[in-house]
């Protein structure tokens, strides 16, 4: 097994921030708001590893942290400090050392991001096969046959009726929204997916169809994934190992099945026994 | 080499929890030394409580051990301990050479019985039509009625759940197999159809270590037990 993503000591603080910030901050201190200078710590000293094929689960309440982890990830909010090493075959890619258009294209091309909000992860109105072929123009892949011929065999592959592939998304459940942007960010067919709570919010047996999509996409294409949420039940069925955090911190790391059946930090045990 | 080949050699294996909320930790094992062989059924003994299923979780490392040593010769020849190696090394050996059957079947609600079992298949190598081969061989072995193969486990009777759960486990062909309580949700047909696959499994060379409720069934496939004694709390 090789790593594929490698995320050191990575921080992102809202505000000015003052010198203070990460001593009264934190799980230890019950808060992520810094009392001297109001500075919000929404991520803090997160380090981790992200094997190639592997399901990454994290978990944590709202505010902890995990969604600003995607952000970074992603680019779409600056880190305060740390790094994230990118492994590819011949060389490792330093991601906050890129500049713009550099970030674009990794983005464009290496990265697939699926939104709990379709909104964010989709152009609503116009077509379903439209929003891939936008993400393959990025890409510069551009012949129209290519495009469409690759829209539709994505939306086939996720459950996405191909007749409705000219409708817009905004017509569509939002099951099949989340369908739609799974496929999008699956067109340049990335080597990593970072999916940010993508079942929140869907009846349950639309949730389990899109878990199992998840799990098949991975078992077919070893994508390695990053899967954040706040359901106990989305990393029991999806994650080998799990990341749990709080005020912006990592407070445990193990198997999934280990962090649900042995929790040791306190957090974790309250966040297991009030799921159970 | 000669002599027994351990595949499993477990030495002062501790653990116990700590329940922040209650402020409390409670002993679970306490310098418990056993090892299993290849080719051998090992049962383990004790009153309930005693901690035969941790002893189990630990091994399968759902449980962290405090302290102590599991020594497992892997199928290379290599000697892992598991319960200091990390968390991907646990993973790469789940999915290709220990297997674990508890008395519960967890599984995606909406998948069917015979991708339940051929999808750990894949993942542990084989291809896709070998895969839905074997698992529809496993479960036929457990005595599965082929017109339930294309349904979800999460519609059927425990018994038949726990069958599914059986033929997962088994169809992978495990170095390692921990048991705990396989047949208790079962007819007595039934058990005897998991009997004969812990035979077939001891002759290729599986080493088992398991807990079983009845008496039977331990003089029935074991061929050494392990006593766990139940320990006392600790404030």
């Amino acid at each position: 097994m090789s790593v594929l993503l490698e995320v050191e000591d990575l921080a992102r603080i809202h505000g000015r921030g003052c010198d203070r910030c990460l001593e009264v901050t934190g799980p230890e201190h019950g808060t992520n708001r810094c009392r001297f200078c109001g500075s919000v710590v929404a991520l803090r000293g997160a380090s981790f590893a992200l094997e190639r094929g592997e399901v990454l689960g994290v978990i944590g309440e709202s505010g902890s942290g995990k969604s600003t982890l995607v952000r970074l990830l992603c680019f779409d909010e600056p880190a305060s400090s740390g790094r994230a090493l990118f492994h590819e075959a011949d060389r490792v890619v330093d991601l906050f050392a890129l500049d713009a258009a550099r970030r674009r294209a990794f983005r464009d091309t290496r990265l697939g991001v699926v939104y709990q909000n379709p909104m964010l992860g989709l152009a609503l109105s116009i077509s379903a096969g439209g929003n891939i072929a936008e993400r393959l123009i990025a890409a510069e892949r551009v012949r129209y046959a290519f495009l469409r011929e690759r829209a539709r065999a994505l939306l086939e592959r996720t459950g996405v009726p191909v007749a409705r592939m000219d409708e817009p998304p905004a017509r569509f459940s939002g099951g099949m929204q989340q369908r739609v942007q799974i496929a999008k960010a699956l067109a340049t067919e990335p080597p990593l997916l970072l999916l940010d709570e993508i079942t929140t919010g869907l009846d349950l047996s639309v949730q389990a169809r899109i878990l199992d999509l998840v799990l098949e996409l991975q078992e077919q294409l070893a994508v390695s994934m990053l899967v954040v949420t706040h359901d106990l039940g989305v990393v029991r069925h999806l994650a080998s190992r799990t990341l749990v955090m709080r005020h912006g911190a990592i407070v445990e790391a193990g198997l999934t099945d280990q962090i649900l059946e042995d929790p040791s930090h306190p957090y974790t045990q309250e966040l297991v026994s009030a799921a159970l | 080499m000669s002599g027994p080949r351990h595949v499993l050699e477990v030495e002062g294996l501790s653990k116990s929890f700590t329940i922040h909320a209650r402020g409390r930790r409670v002993l679970a094992l306490e310098g418990l030394s056993f090892t299993v062989q290849a080719g051998e059924l090992v049962a383990l003994l004790g009153p309930s409580g005693a901690g035969k299923s941790s002893v189990l979780k630990c091994i399968w490392r759902a449980y962290r051990p405090d302290a102590g040593t599991i020594r497992y010769q892997t199928a290379e020849g290599s000697v892992v301990d598991l319960a200091r190696a990390n968390d991907s090394d646990i993973v790469h050996l789940r999915t290709r050479e220990l297997g674990f059957v508890t008395q519960f079947l967890h599984a995606l609600p909406r998948l069917s019985a015979l991708e339940v079992v051929a999808r750990p298949l894949r993942r542990a190598g084989w291809a896709p039509e070998e895969a839905r081969d074997r698992a529809a061989l496993a479960l036929a072995a457990v005595g599965l009625p082929s017109r339930l193969f294309d349904l979800p486990p999460s519609t059927f009777s425990g018994g038949e759940r726990q069958r599914v759960n059986l033929a997962r486990a088994f169809a992978v062909e495990p170095r390692l197999l921990l048991l705990d309580e396989p047949t208790a949700s079962l007819d007595p047909a039934s058990r005897d159809r998991v009997f004969g696959m812990i035979d077939d499994a001891r002759r290729r060379g599986a080493a088992i270590l398991a807990v079983f409720h009845d008496a039977e069934a331990i003089r029935r496939v074991a061929d050494r037990t392990v006593t766990v004694h139940a320990l006392v709390e600790v404030a």
